[in-house]
């Protein structure tokens, strides 16, 4: 829970202090955002359900993108998503925010 | 010899799973490409649901696994340090057989490439036009003078999970006040780099609790291992005193064991257990070897940026069993695999598009109850292996409240991952 606070925290910080908000992800590639999702989903899953691990379902795509960008300049603490951040460019990302939006968290 | 159809299903599998078999037209069905998947473990069961969910009904898939309950290895350590029960370890196909994948529970024993068919034990052969090997490892019993499938039940290698880690739990449970623990890791490459160094970690936290007094001996064959800096120091700090790490140059090698007398003897000296793991040195599993998917080394040769063997491009290896260093043996590398090698096998057989290859592993340690490390890194097909492209590790030092975050990282890690090879 705290974990997840934090990075409530953190988003509500970054998304005041980012440039990314004049990013557009509406051209994302979808179904290649659903292909680098395939990485997410070891993790995250796609139900919403979260235990340890925060949901990333169903996010706005400008949440997804500022706090994708944040992970890779390291300005955010996990060294798993940092690490995995800094594999993806730009359109990476906002592939994969446009295909995270476009999934409805699922009530188990 | 009986040919296996998705006709054949219904008696084979429960009523939901075959329903949602037939319930599909015949004709549609008889023209779909076949893929069959031999082993449901995080390799096999991930390119089998994920082949079955992204080619949407396009592909007939069939998953081959002996077992109706499967156990991960990864999460065992922790039961061997009594944090979580057995059961919570375990998984069934239900999930699967209901998301479009047919599943067989037989033992696949042998693979007839030319003719591309699954022959499985029960006399049935399976047809394919493209095969997903993914057997996970056999041991190299012979590798250590003494040691035998026989032995292993008096000293458990547990590292296939089931019920070689309930009894090396139980004779740990059971060794006399003050009495030693011996562990045998295995040499490299192995599965799971820093699982026996968790072991050591989970069995010294049990030990803490039922026999304080008890000591933990490893006889390692190697000179350094996964996480080491982060293991020995958690080692001091939580069991002061319990746990004797002797590498390789110390120790001497292991030239005799004699599970009866529960006795190890290297060049140096001779070791006397109360109870003992010894993990020998491994190779990929069986099948792999009968259907010539080996290499002098007894690992399956792959081609990175499709996961095909080496030696049959109708048939993709993935986990354990391949060659695919510098990604570790783990269950997170398999599940990795088996998405590159489920899109590659789309690719190929329905024409659907097929992106750049990535990689990705991250293994979680356990050290003491919310004492949790990590280490990772992504990856990207080379020419002929995975090339490390960036990597993390915990450090030493790192304060308890981060190292319980990782912890409770790794817990919803477990509840991520099995959802996603599993349904």
């Amino acid at each position: 829970m705290a974990a997840i606070l934090k990075l409530v925290w953190g988003l509500v910080h970054l998304i005041t202090l980012s440039t990314a908000s004049t990013t557009a992800v509406t051209a994302a590639d979808r179904e290649f955002g659903e292909y680098l999702s395939s990485q997410c989903t070891a993790c995250h899953q796609l139900s919403g359900n979260a235990n340890g691990i925060p949901t990333i379902v169903g996010l706005e795509p400008l949440t997804f993108v500022t706090v994708m960008q944040a992970y890779r300049r390291r300005e955010l603490g996990n060294e798993a998503m940092q690490n995995i951040a800094s594999t993806l460019s730009d359109d990476d990302i906002k592939s994969l925010a446009a295909y995270f939006a476009s999934i409805k968290p699922k009530t188990e | 010899m009986t040919e296996i159809s998705r006709r054949t299903f219904s008696g084979i599998l429960g009523g939901g799973a075959a329903a949602t078999a037939l319930g599909m037209p015949f004709i549609a069905r008889a023209a779909q490409p076949k893929v069959v998947v031999i082993g449901g473990g995080a390799g096999g069961g991930t390119a089998a649901r994920y082949i079955a969910k992204d080619s949407k009904g396009g592909i007939d898939v069939t998953l081959i696994e002996p077992s109706k309950m499967y156990y991960t290895c990864f999460f065992s350590n922790l039961y061997l340090g009594g944090l979580i029960d057995y059961a919570s370890t375990g998984h069934t196909y239900a999930n699967l057989a209901t998301q479009g994948v047919g599943v067989v529970h037989d033992w696949a024993d042998n693979i007839d490439r030319d003719k591309k068919h699954v022959h499985l034990a029960s006399g049935a052969k399976v047809p394919y036009d493209r095969l997903i090997v993914s057997p996970g490892i056999d041991m190299k019993y012979d590798a250590i003078p003494g040691y035998s499938v026989e032995a292993s039940a008096k000293m458990p290698h547990a590292w296939k999970s089931g019920t070689q880690v309930q009894l090396l739990k139980a004779m740990v449970e059971n060794m006399k006040p003050g009495g030693t623990f011996v562990m045998v890791p295995p040499p490299n490459p192995f599965r799971c780099p820093p699982g026996p160094y968790e072991r050591i970690s989970m069995i010294a936290h049990l030990l803490k609790q039922k026999n304080p007094t008890a000591k933990i001996i490893v006889l390692d064959p190697k000179e350094n291992f996964s996480k080491q800096s982060l293991f020995q120091e958690g080692w001091e700090k939580h069991y002061p005193g319990m746990v004797e790490w002797l590498p390789v140059s110390i120790a001497g090698v292991i030239n005799m064991i004699d599970a009866k007398a529960m006795t190890i003897k290297t060049d140096g000296d001779t070791f006397k257990a109360d109870a003992a793991s010894v993990v020998p040195a491994q190779k990929a599993g069986g099948i792999a070897h009968k259907a010539g998917l080996t290499n002098q080394n007894g690992w399956c040769p792959i081609v990175p940026q499709t996961m095909q063997s080496a030696n049959d491009p109708n048939i993709h290896v993935i986990g354990d069993s391949c060659i695919a260093a510098e990604m570790p043996k783990s269950g997170f590398s398999a599940n990795s695999q088996a998405k590159v090698a489920a899109m590659a096998v789309r690719g190929a057989l329905t024409g659907s598009k097929v992106f750049e290859p990535r990689f990705s592993n991250t293994c979680w340690s356990l050290i003491a109850p919310n004492d949790g490390i990590k280490i990772g890194a992504a990856y990207t097909a080379g020419a002929d292996k995975m090339e490390s492209t960036n990597n993390f590790i915990s450090k030493t030092g790192e304060d308890a409240a981060l190292r319980k975050q990782t912890y409770e990282e790794s817990v919803g890690w477990y509840d991520g991952i099995t959802k996603d090879i599993f349904g």
